[in-house]
């Protein structure tokens, strides 16, 4: 044994010691990093279902967030029926569904179909409280609704037709979305627009895009516009979030942006980059969160009164280029925090 | 070193060889063992854990196969109204409402129990239109249970479609717990390899510190012992490190090497003595074989003296003259004594006889110009003396101190006791002795010198300072002192008394005549 034995030892003793500390340590902090975690999850008093065919919007995901945080606050559970189900459901069995499972309330943006009516009569008749949501349907039992008149909507663009529209303008297309405008929808918006638009150099064109299986044809209708097989119109109107995208691509692809000008519907980042670039004029939209928040408020205020007011007005607003990059800052603020 | 090691330390290295062996091995075992079993009840945990992750989907399989039963009754009944299918749907039911029953009805926003709360709402309905279907055919109202069953049918398909929906969710979960689970075990066995390492690694370390800490100590004992071999016993002694075997082995060999040197010591000790006293008996033997021959050299034929003096002293006694009479007499017996008792083993008695037969001789040659004092204490008298001692000291005093002096010649003799020795001094007051000659006269081993003082017929004080020494085996018999020139001299001579009865063996002066 050397002098420095002790030393030695003791080096030894406590390089063991944090070996096996920082093995032990190491491992249980994988342990902890990877460790089989059951999600986290709250409980609620209230389970509300919401029910639209367009799910996979943006617009429709904003609807959800601000029903889903809204609801929270008076500890009420929103659910998308059907989701995280492998099958998909009819809207028509959603609201079944949402009957047989009992639900608390049901958020409806109702579709074309004519049938929901009945399935909104059949909710309500076992005591389900439903309220509409951006479109109504004012022959059911539901017990409000929530939204933008048609009436209104087509003032609204007729506002803005009557500000990009010049001396040469001659021919408004208006793209409507047969799921989400029925008959009645496409009279009032129709009656709108043409009011606020009285000069008779301007014809308006309507088309409707049907929906085939989740496919709609709107590339068929621009692209026929674009060929020149239909009379070429100096201004589209596209009441949807697909639609305005579906033009926007087409109207970049085919270089007819310094002949068409686009009014499209709702937000999202490929509508604000359209914008940006000048493919799209502007784009009228509801504040999505507001008509989830909104929809739910209807919702818990009829459930604790018994009685809600029959129509709820959700503004709209009109976002142009200068009001895009605001909007793109805002959109890239609230995906920070779920990048963390 | 092994003062640096305290404590735990010190303690561990004072245990036998067995112990610090086993006991490394044993820590080391039982902290590997340690980490192994908690990292096998980690794995028996998350094992646990992914079981249960499946057992969740063995009873969503159950629940479905009872759905389906279920169904199948409810349609065999309502169709062909069977008393079996019946039975069978009682029976279907009560266990489907078991089942449902232990389902969790609080609303949540998990994933999974989100969908097993709708299962349940779901399946509740079911039973609720299942039973009015039942009642509605049993009551045969026909248009009542074909609605119901309608809807019993809808709601089988939304559970159905939910049970599956929960299956994909949980089988995906499992999936990824299931990669979760693989990575883990595959983090544990580069953990449980790593640790294996690491203590295989440590416990050789250990053990080669640990045998190296006893076969150290035991190379340098065996170096030492080749080293003694080779008959160098004047080696450091290696100091034990620890107290076990080792330790044992290294205390023992140093007690050998320590006896071994100490037995060498004693018998040169002896030797050196036995040097010593040879050298003694030679010295002694040469010394009076000095005094011998310068004796002889003096000496008149003894026979041819004696009858001489006989003549001389019966011519004294014709003639009446009575004081050549007793100094012929006189110096007969000195002459006889001094031939009879030179080296010889004498008396303190026949010493001063002698000094007397002198001093008379001296006196009736110098006219009575010295006067002897003496003082003797009787009871000395019969102590053993060297024969031949006082009458040189004497002669000296007369030949060199009071040989050329003007005022009276005075010699003190005394002979007393003090403590356990003799005492005598032979004090003149001559003309003393010069500061150098004193200083070796005094000196250790000045024989060279003070044979050359020897004069005439004296034996000479080194000579008598040497034999006196040799006689008593003593170093301080004889001191020399005078007060410097003119001053008289001082002899002193202190010697043990020992009498006839106490002789010892000594060396025995062989007659040298």
């Amino acid at each position: 044994m050397g002098i420095h034995s002790k030393k030695l030892w003791t080096a030894m003793g406590i390089m063991m010691v944090i070996w096996v500390i920082a093995m032990l340590s190491g491992y249980f902090f994988l342990l902890r990093k990877n460790t089989l975690r059951e999600a986290e999850y709250s409980s609620y008093d209230y389970h509300i279902a919401i029910i639209s065919e367009e799910t996979d919007t943006s617009f429709w995901q904003d609807v959800y967030l601000g029903a889903v945080e809204a609801g929270a606050g008076y500890g009420a559970y929103v659910e998308q029926v059907g989701d995280g189900l492998v099958d998909r459901f009819s809207m028509e069995d959603a609201i079944n569904i949402a009957i047989y499972e009992r639900v608390d309330g049901i958020l409806l943006r109702p579709s074309e179909e004519g049938r929901i009516q009945k399935m909104i009569d059949k909710a309500c008749s076992h005591g389900i409280p439903v309220i509409t949501m951006q479109k109504d349907v004012p022959d059911s039992k539901r017990q409000g609704f929530v939204g933008i008149n048609d009436y209104f909507l087509g003032q609204e663009y007729g506002k803005r037709v009557l500000k990009t529209a010049d001396a040469d303008t001659r021919l408004v297309t208006v793209l409507f979305p047969g799921t989400s405008f029925n008959e009645t929808s496409r009279k009032w918006f129709r009656l709108g627009l043409s009011n606020t638009v009285p000069q008779e150099q301007i014809q308006f064109d309507f088309r409707i895009i049907r929906d085939d299986k989740g496919l709609n044809n709107a590339e068929d209708v621009i692209h026929d516009i674009a060929k020149g097989n239909m009379q070429q119109p100096d201004i589209i109107i596209c009441l949807d979030e697909v639609i305005t995208q579906s033009t926007y691509h087409l109207i970049r692809d085919q270089g007819l942006s310094e002949k068409v000008k686009v009014i499209g519907s709702y937000i999202s980042e490929d509508i604000i980059e359209g914008i940006e670039q000048g493919y799209i004029d502007s784009t009228i939209t509801i504040d999505p969160e507001a008509m989830g928040r909104m929809s739910i408020d209807a919702l818990m205020t009829y459930k604790q009164y018994h009685m809600v007011s029959y129509y709820t007005e959700v503004d709209t607003m009109l976002v142009d280029r200068t009001l895009a990059a605001e909007y793109r800052r805002e959109m890239e603020d609230e995906e920070e925090p779920d990048r963390e | 070193m092994k003062r640096n090691r305290t404590g735990n330390n010190r303690h561990f290295f004072n245990q036998s060889l067995r112990t610090k062996l086993i006991l490394p091995v044993m820590i080391t075992m039982a902290v590997s063992l340690g980490i192994n079993l908690i990292l096998f009840g980690r794995i028996n945990t998350t094992a646990e854990n992914m079981d249960q992750v499946y057992a969740t989907n063995i009873r969503l399989g159950e629940l479905e196969r009872l759905l389906t039963e279920l169904e199948t009754s409810v349609y065999q009944y309502l169709n062909i109204q069977s008393p079996d299918a019946l039975k069978n749907f009682e029976r279907n039911r009560e266990l489907f409402a078991g089942m449902i029953e232990e389902i969790d009805e609080t609303i949540t926003d998990h994933p999974a129990r989100r969908i097993e709360h709708n299962i349940r709402s779901l399946a509740i309905s079911y039973l609720d239109r299942t039973k009015s279907a039942i009642a509605a055919k049993q009551a045969h109202n026909v248009s009542s249970y074909k609605e119901s069953f309608e809807e019993i049918q809808s709601i089988y398909t939304y559970l159905l479609a939910y049970t599956r929906g929960l299956d994909t969710l949980r089988f995906k979960a499992n999936s990824e717990n299931y990669d979760v689970l693989y990575q883990y075990l595959r983090y544990l066995e580069i953990f449980m390899t790593s640790v294996l390492i690491g203590v295989t690694g440590c416990l050789m370390v250990l053990l080669y510190v640990i045998i190296g800490s006893f076969t150290r100590p035991l190379e340098r004992l065996a170096g030492k012992a080749k080293e003694v071999g080779r008959g160098n016993f004047a080696i450091t002694l290696e100091e034990p490190e620890s107290e076990d075997e080792v330790g044992t082995v290294t205390e023992a060999f140093n007690q050998m090497i320590v006896s071994i040197n100490d037995y060498i010591q004693r018998t040169r000790e002896s030797m050196e003595l036995e040097i010593r006293m040879k050298e003694r008996e030679l010295a002694m033997e040469s010394l009076l074989k000095d005094a011998q021959l310068k004796y002889y050299q003096a000496q008149i034929n003894p026979h041819f003296l004696f009858n001489t003096l006989n003549a001389g002293q019966q011519l004294a006694m014709m003639e009446d003259a009575e004081r050549t009479y007793a100094f012929i007499e006189n110096m007969a017996s000195f002459f006889r004594y001094r031939l009879k008792k030179n080296g010889e083993d004498s008396t303190l008695q026949e010493e001063i006889g002698l000094i007397d037969s002198y001093m008379y001789i001296m006196n009736v040659r110098y006219s009575n110009e010295i006067h002897l004092e003496k003082e003797i204490d009787s009871s000395l008298l019969d102590m053993r003396f060297p024969g031949m001692v006082l009458q040189p000291v004497i002669e000296n005093a007369l030949g060199h101190g009071l040989g050329g002096v003007e005022w009276e010649k005075q010699i003190w003799f005394y002979v007393g006791q003090k403590n356990e020795d003799a005492v005598i001094f032979i004090r003149d007051n001559g003309v003393g002795i010069p500061e150098p000659v004193l200083r070796e006269l005094n000196e250790e081993g000045t024989s060279r010198s003070e044979t050359k003082k020897d004069t005439g017929n004296g034996v000479g004080l080194f000579n008598v300072r040497e034999r006196l020494r040799l006689y008593f085996d003593r170093a301080d018999v004889m001191t020399v002192e005078s007060g410097g020139e003119g001053k008289g001299t001082l002899v002193t001579i202190q010697v043990p008394i020992t009498r006839r009865s106490e002789e010892k063996d000594y060396v025995q002066d062989s007659d040298c005549r």
